[in-house]
């Protein structure tokens, strides 16, 4: 079964909101995501899951969050299959990782794992030691068919956390379908007066998948400012969207 | 049963009878995960004879995961660690090791971030060892040896007590270089003939993950390896074979510890270690 997932940190309601909040709203419905892992959600109304969700009101989204965490601020947004489970891991530091288990059609079990790592550029231990965390708690976890986890890991492809995800046998979607991983995927190019300046532009967004799932194509998105203000973009860091293939396992 | 009744472990037979044994280094998980601790223990099947369970403040501790080990028929090394920690809280892990059914242990100081030893009275390690071999009398006792020292007399000087208070084994950081490895393993034959020592092998399937350990154990790898490892993953299989076939031919060394980089490594890589075990396994040796 081919699914399209999407992992994007939204920046909450900082730099600039009022202004991008469109383009946010333009951007996600542009993903058409099956199901999605978000990041630094604003869960106090107006809620940004909700907001998100009513940009596509005819996939019908059910909303799973993590709202004891504001400091992650992780949703998911799912459109498919049915979910039969939805969990969640305190990682420290005012982290967490969430899980849903996804049931899809012809019985293929998807975990579904969406989460948003430590983010001082210079505390690459305590990613690695989060990271550790989530490679474990899925490793406990029931076995299903696949398993994808989203996430905006704020790690670079040569940081300590990427080193646990790929050692413990996740594969970068982006990097399957093209050899490489993105440039660049924040600081997005927005300019405000409360942006986040603290680290190098690089990747730090990614999509893992372990299992019967493989990435058919992989792209960054919600890249492009509007035409008229080079200075705003619909959040600080760029999406990735990929399509996936599921599978049932053997 | 008494101590020396129980049935020897199957690493410590192989030491004790000059059969090349095989340990297992692993991680445990950061809390009580039987499921990840056992599929860690399980990576190289029957290859390993032993699991060695590290010890990290951040982690299960290396005596509890040993015991679950046991308890699901796993034969485990316990790392007991004595930095930021009392006499009397090694006694007491001691006993409870015994009560447990451990009878496999390597003594180690531990790493700075393993806690404090300031107001602590700490026994050395010699002391350790000796207080392991009167409370688990017949266990197997190990200690570690750093063969890249800068005064290899000075990393001798540091061994030798440990040996005359118990420790049958010497356990190395890991392997990069056999020639020198067999230069200070015969500084320690040649003042402790009996003592076996244990090479820590690795497979290093990336230049990351090559200067992730040589910053981790405190060293410069050899420029050829490099190279090796830099010419891609099939290069670097190629040259963890090499290693273990070097270390497997060595009449100097008894056996391995095999680490892997990844703390959750995938099957795949366990079926590769197996693969290269069962190439090098019997080279230079009459098995039972």
């Amino acid at each position: 079964m081919r699914l399209t997932v999407a992992t994007y940190n939204i920046r909450n309601i900082s730099d600039r909101y009022p202004e991008r909040k469109p383009l946010l709203g333009a951007a996600f419905a542009s993903f058409d995501a099956d199901i999605a892992g978000l990041q630094e959600v604003v869960f106090s109304p107006p809620r940004q899951d909700d907001f998100l969700a009513q940009q596509l009101p005819r996939r019908g989204y059910r909303a799973f969050s993590v709202e004891s965490r504001p400091k992650g601020g992780n949703a998911i947004l799912c459109a498919v299959g049915e979910v039969q489970a939805h969990e969640t891991l305190d990682l420290g530091e005012r982290r967490a990782v969430q899980r849903v288990l996804v049931v899809l059609p012809a019985q293929t079990t998807l975990w579904f794992v969406n989460t948003h790592l430590h983010d001082p550029a210079a505390e690459g231990h305590v990613r690695e030691r989060q990271a550790e965390a989530i490679v474990e708690w899925m490793a406990e976890a029931p076995a299903a068919d696949a398993t994808i986890i989203t996430g905006d890991f704020n790690c670079t492809p040569l940081g300590e956390a990427y080193a646990v995800m790929a050692g413990a046998g996740f594969r970068s979607a982006y990097l399957e379908a093209n050899g490489v991983e993105p440039v660049v995927t924040w600081p997005s190019g927005i300019q405000a007066v409360t942006m986040d300046t603290d680290g190098v532009p690089s990747c730090f967004d990614y999509i893992w998948l372990r299992g019967s799932v493989r990435a058919i194509s992989a792209r960054v998105a919600a890249d492009t400012p509007p035409p008229d203000d080079p200075t705003i973009y619909p959040s600080d860091h760029f999406a990735v969207v990929t399509e996936v293939d599921v599978s049932r396992g053997p | 049963m008494g101590d020396s009744q129980r049935k020897e472990m199957e690493f410590a037979r192989r030491l004790r009878s000059g059969e090349f044994a095989v340990a297992l280094e692993i991680t445990p998980p950061q809390r009580s995960l039987p499921g990840v601790l056992s599929q860690r223990a399980r990576l190289l099947g029957d290859h390993a004879h032993a699991i060695n369970v590290i010890s990290r403040p951040d982690r299960q501790p290396s005596l509890e995961a040993s015991c679950a080990l046991l308890e699901s028929g796993i034969e485990p090394v316990w790392h007991l660690v004595t930095r930021g920690r009392s006499r009397g809280d090694v006694a007491t892990d001691i006993v409870a090791a015994g009560a447990g059914g451990v009878r496999q242990v390597l003594c180690i100081r531990g790493d700075h971030g393993g806690g404090d030893d300031a107001g602590i009275d700490s026994p050395t390690l010699r002391e350790t060892v000796a207080m392991v071999a009167e409370g688990m009398r017949g266990a197997l006792i190990g200690a570690t040896f750093n063969q890249y020292a800068a005064d290899g007399a000075a990393a001798l000087r540091n061994l030798m007590p440990k040996l005359r208070a118990g420790a049958e084994y010497a356990q190395t950081q890991p392997v990069f270089e056999l020639s020198h490895l067999l230069e200070r393993v015969e500084a320690v034959h040649e003042k402790a003939p009996e003592t076996k020592i244990v090479a820590m092998a690795m497979p290093l399937l990336s230049l990351q993950a090559a200067e992730r350990i040589e910053k981790r154990v405190g060293v410069t790898m050899p420029a050829h390896v490099l190279e090796r490892i830099a010419a891609g993953e099939e290069a670097a299989w190629e040259l963890f074979e090499e290693n273990l076939a070097g270390l497997a031919a060595s009449s100097a060394i008894a056996g391995v510890a095999i680490m892997t980089f990844e703390m959750s490594p995938p099957a795949e890589m366990g079926a590769r270690i197996r693969a290269c075990l069962d190439r090098v396994a019997g080279l230079g040796r009459s098995s039972a």
